[in-house]
């Protein structure tokens, strides 16, 4: 009777350490961008320093024509900053804000060149 | 009547050259296939056919901003090079296919990533899918009409109000703020007789923004610092990155040599 007792309790406790290891390993996972819920999207994910950085520069591509040679140059610096820290990211992550960065950065040069 | 002939004569010349560069005719794409992109770049190795991925139902539903600035498509087939991981960690394809976003209220079905691979037939149909075109015509039915390409004009339709292209997805696009509208400009035809092109800045920013078009196919911004010719068009360049593919193809000269005849 104390066997089966004792069987039940450590089922019980090996279901809760299972459990607990899937909840913590989930996040973690996705944070490293390799999420083990395939549908889980990037834009679910909370917001990275990188991406507020990338979203505030970028922003400025429909203000470009606008700016001064000075703030295109600030832009310019802020792309070149950022280019480091996207390539440190996961592949596909890295691929996608590679293009992207460099579709602004390269709006900026061109408006900048334009401006001479 | 004289200015008729010639520019038929040179739109003919420019046509035969440009067919002549490749050696075969191509066949003319019909309605429901005109911006068909094949893309296969690791379909053969997973034993899956190719994507047909058709660009009449996306621009019908999407600015091109956002897939090719925002989701990061490239601009022409194959270059993205996307793969069925990607599409599960919701890039590419799987940032709207991911089986939970929306569209009017309806599920976007999932992205074939590899787990589920009924799924993969859905896009991964070249040749199997008899459906297209009685899809495509039920869609056009009501849209207004277009001589070329796909037949629809799809700037009437959104100034009619019939389609109203999404530009801004939640957590991939960013706020910005609206576009001053720039002016009109003319460009000087080449050819004696034929028309000025008036280029609308406002007419493709709505759908582009700035960063889709300069530097990388518009390198040059003051006038007459890029020589531009009909032969280059015709070859994908410049206009001819999006006309000819997806928007309306040059053959259709009227809907951009709309100006005045220079004497």
């Amino acid at each position: 009777m104390n066997n089966v007792r004792l069987r039940k309790a450590v089922r019980q406790a090996v279901a809760v350490i299972v459990g607990g290891v899937i909840f913590v390993a989930l996040p973690l996972n996705h944070e490293a961008g390799t999420s083990l819920l395939s549908s889980t999207t990037l834009a679910q994910a909370a917001e990275q320093p990188w991406e507020q950085e990338f979203n505030e520069v970028c922003a400025k591509t429909t203000d470009s024509m606008s700016l001064s040679r000075e703030e295109l140059k600030s832009l310019i610096a802020r792309c070149e900053k950022l280019k480091p820290v996207i390539e440190g990211l996961e592949e596909t992550t890295r691929k996608v804000y590679r293009k992207r960065l460099e579709m602004c950065k390269n709006l900026f040069v061109f408006m900048l060149e334009s401006n001479k | 009547m004289k200015h008729l002939i010639l520019a038929m004569a040179v739109l003919f010349a420019f046509v035969s050259l440009a067919f002549a560069e490749g050696g075969v005719k191509k066949r003319k794409p019909l309605p429901y296939e005109f911006g068909s992109v094949v893309i296969g770049n690791f379909s053969g190795s997973a034993g899956l056919s190719p994507v047909v991925f058709d660009h009449w139902i996306h621009r019908s539903k999407y600015t091109c901003r956002v897939c090719h600035v925002d989701i990061g498509f490239g601009m022409s087939a194959g270059s993205t090079k996307i793969r069925a991981a990607d599409n599960g960690k919701g890039f590419y394809c799987g940032t709207c296919h991911n089986g939970k976003s929306k569209y009017e209220n309806k599920i976007i079905f999932e992205a074939c990533s590899g787990k589920d691979s009924h799924k993969c037939g859905i896009c991964h149909s070249m040749g199997r899918n008899p459906l297209r075109e009685q899809a495509f015509a039920k869609f056009a039915e009501n849209l207004p009409k277009e001589r070329l390409g796909n037949g629809i004009n799809w700037q009437l339709a959104e100034e009619k109000g019939l389609i109203s292209p999404i530009n801004y997805l939640e957590g991939i696009s960013i706020k910005r703020n609206a576009m001053s509208v720039q002016k009109d400009f003319s460009l000087e035809a080449k050819n004696e007789g034929m028309p000025s092109i008036i280029f609308s800045h406002s007419k493709h920013t709505v759908w582009n923004g700035c960063e889709l078009c300069h530097p990388d196919i518009f390198l040059g911004v003051k006038k007459g610092a890029t020589k531009y010719s009909m032969i280059d068009l015709f070859q994908g360049k410049y206009c001819g990155v999006c006309h000819n593919k997806v928007a309306f193809p040059q053959t259709d000269c009227q809907r951009c040599h709309v100006g005045s005849v220079e004497k």
